[in-house]
């Protein structure tokens, strides 16, 4: 059903992004992993090739538009289109506000925000000209509500979720659909790397989760999955949370 | 099938979005039980899903009385054994100026969209998707809960307190292992926007330009976004409301010709 068409799934090496690369592959995209890691990105494609899907691996810094740029002409060039683009490429730099480095700040603005709008806009000039394709945005729960350490990464993601909203209202009458999706706490290893650096504990985001468990990363890319579907062909401009009810709950 | 012998009710699914729902669901190899308040438009509707080889059935249903919702739901029990999913989808709009609103209207409005969800969701968690420890719960919210329009009081403030009551059982219920998420439709073509254009509260044209993609949505748009939701794909997703409005809400529309007086 979807042989042919071809997924670009940012920071795909590891975590959240290679469950996502997976799940396209799964459905028969070619999945393009695009890494700024190279060996992570190597290791992501040789799991995904053994398992029987179609992926490369693309050098990218999602903070230099001309990578980006040039990635997507590479790819139109090769493959002929890019039918879906994920923005998934992120980084974790936790610090209490007051005395958090600056490069903490400057680093998550520039991978997770503007790193999307350069992606978005070097893609989004070429699914505009076929006036199809759907970008999907990593956003996150932390992007709506805020714990300590997190104001760099929170207000990245939050500008991730203004900007999902900006695209999609004025892509919508040209074909091109931008959507988000808002994972909770998730046990990848960002998640790991928070609990060891004493940023939360497991029993903590356990206890605050009204399903009282974490998400799996196929949860979140099944959510990813169904938004760059024609299924929701309706939906734009909107973020959807996978968070097992961390955001409707507001008590404790 | 995404929905293989589970068990399906779909409140007020005689027509419209909810009759595509209960459509979609049957598609994916559900068991639906449509509610309807008005018997015949509900028999009507199942007789037309069987004659597509599914598996349907329609029993009366006033969702703002407790007891009629408890007896439908003791009903389907006493026939499947089980409820899987709900749907809260009946509802009506009856548009008036807020400041000559009768008291009737008001009540009506609250009665059916607000309080019918509640009494029909406590009613299948408590005589079924608890003691199941397993159930989904899709409710039908509007974008109209997002926002203000006018002459839509009632409904409007009905539709937040669903998506509102929706994240409270979510955290209520989530250890009992039932999920429940709305869907915010944006304007769709049914008959109730039939209503609200011959009513003169706007026109298609009005809706297709107010909207970023240039279209009003088809009810299988929404019927998809609600079997998402329901199913396992969604696990880990609950308390959410899902927009499926093309755009319409934040889109800040400089060229808005304004609502007709």
């Amino acid at each position: 059903m979807y042989e042919g068409m071809t997924v670009v799934v940012t920071g795909g090496g590891r975590g959240l992004g290679l469950g996502i690369a997976r799940r396209f592959g799964r459905a028969g995209f070619l999945t393009v992993i695009a890494e700024s890691d190279m060996a992570a990105g190597d290791h992501a494609v040789d799991m995904l090739q053994a398992e029987g899907w179609a992926a490369q691996l693309e050098p990218l810094d999602v903070r230099d538009p001309h990578q980006s740029a040039e990635l997507v002409d590479r790819l139109v060039k090769q493959h002929g289109h890019v039918d879906v683009w994920v923005n998934n490429a992120g980084i974790s730099k936790l610090a209490p506000a007051e005395i958090m480095p600056l490069t903490f700040w400057d680093d998550s603005i520039a991978v997770m925000l503007t790193g999307t709008f350069y992606c978005s806009q070097a893609v989004g000039q070429h699914m505009l000209s076929r006036k199809k394709g759907v970008i999907v945005n990593i956003a996150s729960v932390t992007g709506m509500m805020h714990h300590k350490d997190r104001a760099a990464y929170s207000t990245a993601k939050a500008g991730v979720i203004a900007l999902t909203e900006a695209l999609g209202v004025e892509w919508a009458a040209r074909g091109v659909r931008v959507v988000g999706v808002a994972p909770g706490v998730v046990l990848t290893e960002m998640t790991k790397a928070a609990i060891s650096e004493g940023r939360g504990t497991m029993a903590a985001f356990q206890r605050r989760t009204p399903m009282q468990r974490l998400g799996e990363v196929t949860e979140v890319a099944e959510a990813v999955f169904y938004l760059a579907s024609d299924e929701a062909s309706y939906v734009t401009a909107e973020t959807m949370r996978v968070d097992g009810g961390w955001v409707a709950y507001q008590l404790f | 099938m995404l929905f293989n012998d589970r068990v399906v009710v779909v409140t007020g699914a005689g027509r419209g979005i909810g009759f595509g729902i209960a459509d979609a669901f049957c598609r994916e190899g559900a068991k639906v039980v449509i509610g309807e308040l008005v018997e015949g438009r509900g028999q009507e509707a199942a007789k037309r899903l069987r004659a597509a080889g599914h598996r349907a059935d329609s029993m009366e249903l006033d969702v703002s009385k407790p007891a009629s919702c408890t007896a439908l739901v003791n009903r389907v029990l006493a026939e499947h054994g089980r409820i899987d999913t709900l749907v809260n989808n009946a509802g009506l709009f009856i548009l008036h100026k807020s400041e000559d609103m009768p008291e009737a209207d008001w009540r009506l409005q609250i009665d059916v969209l607000l309080n019918g969800t509640f009494f029909m969701t406590q009613a299948v968690a408590r005589e079924a998707m608890i003691p199941q420890k397993q159930g989904s719960v899709v409710s039908i919210a509007s974008i109209g809960g997002m926002g203000g329009w006018p002459m839509r009081s009632a409904y409007n403030c009905a539709k937040a307190a669903v998506i509102n009551l929706t994240e409270v059982l979510a955290t209520e219920w989530a250890h009992h292992n039932i999920r429940l998420n709305s869907v915010s439709p944006g304007v769709t073509r049914t008959e109730m926007m039939d209503v609200a254009i011959s009513s003169g509260l706007a026109t298609a044209e009005l809706y297709a330009d107010r909207t970023p993609l240039g279209r009003v949505a088809e009810v299988r748009e929404m019927a998809s976004a609600v079997l998402f939701l329901a199913s396992d794909r969604a696990s880990y997703i609950t308390g959410e409301n899902l927009r499926v409005d093309g755009g319409w809400v934040p889109w800040t529309n400089l060229d808005a010709k304004g609502f007709p007086e």
